[in-house]
């Protein structure tokens, strides 16, 4: 007994080459089918001939043709090799300019350098000159000043006359 | 399967296909150039994107990671490229419209260059037959016209299809059916 015949979509997938066992079996048994199939397969292979001989051209072209992708390979392959020898320039003439820049503005920052005298200072000799400075005269143009102080001291002298010899040991 | 299929894939079993360049455009070139021709209809566009897509193999072979035959892994970009052309074409159209620019008319590049090593009579025989089957498969649908030639012209299977196509095995069985029957309308007609 044949089963249900197969759609049109099974048949021309099995055209196609692709057969289920179900389809496969039916068709082994069912010559309907079979004759669709056949014909699907025939109209296939039409098809497949006239694009072949459209598509038909002498040993020449195709050699024509191979020459000219690798010809074309070959020219890519030059371009790219430029963009990345431009690209590395670029890359190292920008690190350059940047390597240049950070120099001159940090030259520009660094605070002068002393150069070393011939004779270093010790550190007894520094600490004399801090104290001859603390102790020099006091400038023409602070004088008043002085004389307000040194009258003030007087008069403070006078009211802790008790405390005055104590305070006068210890600042000696 | 003929003899340069058979070559083409015994040697992508035995070393890597891209090994020898020149070789690997040698076995691949007529079958790419014969999808695109079909596809197109346009020898000289589908020499230039047969060489395209030859450059672009030649530039992805990294991403080829040998889970599918070279072929399938070539067609697909052959059919990606034949994809983006039509997209670009279509918006030149459409550029053109905008721009009001009618000094270039499309170029019939079928017309451009006669293969100088046939003879007149072969020639036209082939641009005859050319333009019988450029007639049908124009009248199909892009996705049922790259899924009718992979199949019939190609011999390839669903499955590869479906990965050439990026398509589900469903529909590009849903595609090769309505594909079948617009070519067995044609064939049919043509023998009344």
């Amino acid at each position: 007994m044949i089963s249900i015949h197969l759609s049109d979509e099974e048949i021309t997938a099995a055209a196609a080459g692709e057969r289920s066992p179900r389809v496969a079996r039916h068709l082994e048994i069912c010559s309907d089918c079979w004759h669709q199939m056949a014909m699907y397969r025939e109209h296939m292979t039409n098809l497949r001939q006239d694009v072949c001989f459209s598509a038909s051209r002498s040993a020449i072209d195709w050699g024509r043709q191979s020459r000219s992708i690798m010809q074309r390979i070959a020219g890519t392959r030059s371009a790219e090799e430029r963009s990345r020898t431009t690209g590395w320039t670029l890359v190292t003439a920008a690190l350059s300019l940047a390597l240049i820049l950070f120099a001159f503005v940090g030259y520009q920052s660094t605070p002068p350098v002393v150069a070393p005298s011939g004779n270093p200072i010790s550190d007894a000799a520094l600490l004399a000159g801090v104290e001859d400075r603390i102790n020099e005269d006091v400038p023409d143009a602070l004088q008043p000043a002085g004389l307000l102080v040194s009258e003030m001291g007087g008069i403070g002298r006078q009211s802790n006359a008790p405390h005055s010899h104590s305070h006068a040991r210890t600042t000696q | 399967m003929n003899m340069l299929q058979a070559a083409a894939e015994a040697s992508t079993t035995t070393e890597s296909p891209f090994a020898d360049f020149d070789d690997f455009i040698r076995l691949y070139q007529q079958r790419i150039y014969r999808l695109l021709l079909a596809q197109t209809g346009e020898p000289d566009l589908a020499e230039e994107i047969t060489q395209e897509c030859f450059i672009r193999a030649f530039q992805k072979q990294k991403s080829f990671r040998g889970d599918a035959q070279v072929f399938t892994w070539l067609a697909r970009i052959a059919v990606n490229l034949v994809r983006d052309h039509y997209r670009s074409r279509k918006f030149a159209i459409w550029r053109k419209i905008i721009r009001f620019d009618s000094s270039e008319p499309e170029k019939d590049r079928a017309e451009e260059v006669p293969d100088p090593s046939s003879t007149p009579e072969e020639h036209l025989l082939r641009r005859e037959r050319l333009e019988r089957v450029s007639w049908r498969i124009r009248r199909l649908t892009p996705p049922q016209r790259e899924i009718l030639l992979l199949s019939a012209v190609e011999g390839m299977s669903i499955d590869e299809i479906s990965r050439v196509t990026n398509k589900r095995p469903g529909t590009v069985k849903s595609h090769l059916h309505r594909a079948m029957m617009s070519l067995r309308a044609w064939q049919e007609g043509e023998r009344i």
